[in-house]
């Protein structure tokens, strides 16, 4: 089991999930390669977050990341129960259990589910947090438990 | 380096044949660590000597190094060529999403030879490279371009566009790649060449995991550098006022270059300044990928449209220090809404702006004495500060209808060869001024640097320097303190990381990123090989024809004092002279 469902494991009796005011964003991408790095990982290919313009740099910015939502519907597509509710918003992934259909992909409004090429399997946001620390300009911030009011 | 590492990986693509290929160069970029080095060595190689800059054989080379997209700041693109503009070693350097996507794309080095009949776009994806064509989109601006080839290709937040505009596909000799909208590979000519192969834009992109060779000491290496770099007072004011921070100082000191240089002292600075471009103006900053500064300065422009009332647009503009120094005070003008509005045509046109405002301030001097008439600019009377027509002319230099838009099209020194005024066609080493009238050193450096800007040794800050702490440097130790800045400064554009960083990627610090990528090279390593590519890029130069001696000083520049008062043409000889023997003796 890789280091970043250890972590999720830790953090899920207090809840936390990631909170963004995308207005502030310069488009940097420090967050992108601080969740690889998270995870061990040097580059891009896990990332569990992507910025992108919107139609432009001109524009400013989406931050796609998973959003943590209470009722999430890529666990109501998921045929193998992998993907399980997180206690307050977002989900767990067990992926001894999944078999890579990608339907939660597809369930997902915001595209905040990525894919792991090599192994064939999703990738999704934990709210771990680690990100936050590489944001210079306070657009990514942790929520606690009962913050979710200001989300 | 890492046997796993792509960054070796070489992509060379034939425009004529349309064919690539890729080869591993672990030779070169070994020897040379990756961006400006590597780069100089690929076109040592594959450009053949004396050839049509403009011709299928003149290979475009980008590059980027082991530490892009591992380390904050290692984020620009070199790209090298043979120049169009001054028929010798192109380089230039440019940030955007261009030198990560490349790196995650799989490639350190892209090397495009050929040309094409009809225009196409090279897109790279991976391992994948698509030939397309780009027949619809010849003739339209950098900035629609872009649009249009984002809906068309995939990797949205993972790919640099980089294109032309309308400068590059007619040969102009400074156009300039537009990448990310507000991005340039600016200076000399790297357009035309793109023009000359009926490449209209490279889209890259890519996602991918790198080896290092103790993850532990990656990650402490970069929280320690990541820290640094967001508490440094240099950082603030990049990301504060931005370059444009610049104007007010440098004008307090006697160094803006105002009016064609007629003086270096503006009196309106203060309405030119970054203060009042940020007060009015400033909309968003924007960052390079994996820079967490964000030095890029965007000027929202509300306009209302004459015919209709009620009816606006918002148009967003990206202003820096030079740009404000070439079309501001150079062109002796304040009214920064016309500025912005000749920005953004000089934007979507594609060309190099420093150049583009020298120019017109040239034309604009020569008009008014006399040497061009309403005959040649046909029918525009060019006035300093006066947008509107400056905003024609740029158009007309573009399409080039007549032999004197003909001639400012190929540059300021050409177009005074004819029609005379060249003691104030203020060109060094066949590329128009940068925005520093601040002492010997500035012009010095643009001369001698290897491709004749301002960033090849910042001559500039040398001159400031001296004149804070009330010394001037000889001649002597003047030279020898731009060669060792260039030197070292061919170590970070060979590790490609952003002279904005420099205060940051000290040699001890480079040395230890450098060796989790599997480079074990100290600093005094580093300091030699610096030296080495400095001597490559020389060797380029006379090869290509480029001498040292008599190099063309315009008189202008010792008739308006400069911030270390008058300059001397006996001292500027002899520290080239000075220079000329660090050099070659050592070789």
């Amino acid at each position: 089991m890789s280091s970043r469902y250890l972590i999720e494991d830790k953090i899920r009796e207090e809840f936390v999930k990631i909170a963004l005011d995308m207005e502030k964003c310069v488009g940097c991408q420090s967050c992108m390669f601080a969740c690889a790095r998270r995870q061990n990982e040097v580059g891009l290919s896990k990332t569990c977050i992507n910025v992108k313009s919107i139609a432009g740099m001109e524009r400013g910015f989406n931050v796609v990341v998973c959003r943590a939502c209470k009722n999430p519907p890529c666990v109501k597509v998921c045929p193998t129960g992998a993907l399980k509710s997180r206690l307050g918003g977002g989900v767990r992934l067990d992926i001894k259990k999944c078999i890579g259909c990608g339907y939660c992909c597809n369930a997902c409004l915001i595209g905040a589910i990525f894919w792991n090429d090599e192994i064939n399997k999703p990738m999704i946001c934990t709210h771990c947090g680690y990100c936050v620390n590489f944001c210079p300009y306070g657009v990514l911030r942790l929520e606690k438990k009962g913050g979710e009011k200001n989300a | 380096m890492l046997r796993d590492d792509p960054v070796a990986n070489v992509l060379y693509v034939d425009l004529s044949k349309k064919s690539f290929r890729v080869e591993r160069r672990e030779d070169i970029f070994r020897k040379y660590i990756g961006g400006a080095g590597v780069a100089t060595q690929l076109l040592h190689e594959e450009c053949p000597r004396d050839c049509d800059a403009l011709g299928p054989e003149n290979p475009i080379v980008f590059a980027v190094g082991p530490m892009t997209a591992l380390f904050p700041l290692a984020s620009k693109t070199v790209a090298m060529f043979k120049s169009p503009h001054s028929r010798n070693l192109g380089e230039s350097h440019c940030g955007g999403r261009s030198a990560v996507a490349m790196r995650m794309a799989g490639y350190g080095a892209i090397l495009i030879k050929g040309a094409c009949d009809t225009p196409l776009y090279l897109a790279v994806h991976g391992n994948r490279v698509y030939f397309r064509d780009a027949s619809s989109v010849w003739g339209i601006d950098t900035v629609t371009v872009g649009r249009i080839i984002r809906e068309n290709e995939p990797g949205a937040g993972l790919r640099t566009i980089m294109r032309i505009g309308k400068a590059g596909e007619r040969l102009v000799p400074y156009s300039c790649v537009t990448t990310e909208t507000y991005r340039h590979f600016g200076r000399l000519g790297l357009g035309a060449v793109f023009g000359s192969k009926k490449l209209k834009a490279v889209v890259i992109s890519g996602k991918r995991s790198l080896p290092v060779t103790d993850m532990r000491q990656y990650r402490r290496l970069y929280d320690e550098i990541y820290q640094a770099l967001i508490t440094t007072s240099a950082m603030k004011k990049y990301h504060e006022l931005g370059t444009a921070d610049n104007v007010l100082p440098l004008n307090e000191i006697g160094g803006l270059p105002t009016k064609n240089l007629k003086t270096a002292k503006f009196e309106r600075a203060s309405e030119i300044s970054g203060e009042a471009f940020a007060e009015k103006y400033l909309g968003r900053r924007l960052a390079c990928t994996h820079c967490p500064v964000g030095c890029i300065h965007i000027a929202a422009l509300r306009e209302p449209y004459e015919d209709e009332s009620y009816f606006y647009k918002t148009s967003m503009f990206s202003y820096d220090y030079e740009p404000i120094y070439a079309l501001g005070s150079m062109l002796g003008g304040s009214d920064t809404k016309g500025m912005l509005g000749l920005m953004h045509q000089i934007e979507k046109l594609g060309l190099d702006v420093m150049s583009s405002g020298v120019i017109l301030a040239w034309a604009t001097e020569a008009q008014e004495r006399g040497l061009i008439s309403e005959k040649e600019t046909k029918g525009i009377k060019l006035n300093w500060g006066d947008y509107r027509t400056y905003i024609d002319a740029v158009k007309l230099l573009v399409e080039q209808p007549n032999e004197f838009f003909r001639a400012l099209a190929h540059g300021v020194k050409h177009a005074a060869s004819i029609y005379g005024g060249e003691d104030f066609a203020l060109s060094f080493g066949g590329n128009e001024m940068p925005g520093y009238h601040t002492g010997p050193a500035a012009h010095i450096g643009v001369l001698i640097g290897a491709r004749h800007s301002h960033l090849d040794n910042a001559g500039y800050s040398i001159d400031q320097k001296a004149i804070l702490a009330k010394k001037q440097l000889g001649p002597e130790e003047l030279a020898k303190a731009l060669l060792s800045e260039e030197r070292w400064r061919q170590i970070l554009s060979s590790l490609v990381v952003c002279f904005f960083a420099r205060g940051i990627y000290q040699p001890d610090i480079v040395s230890k990123a450098l060796s989790v990528t599997g480079f074990d090279l100290a600093p005094e390593v580093l300091h030699r090989i610096g030296e080495e590519i400095h001597k490559e890029k020389y060797r380029f130069k006379i090869g290509e024809g480029f001498s040292l001696d008599n190099l063309y000083l315009p008189k202008r520049i010792f008739e308006t004092p400069s911030a270390s008062g008058k300059l001397d043409e006996k001292f500027i000889r002899e520290a080239i002279e000075h220079f000329k023997k660090a050099i070659f003796v050592e070789r």
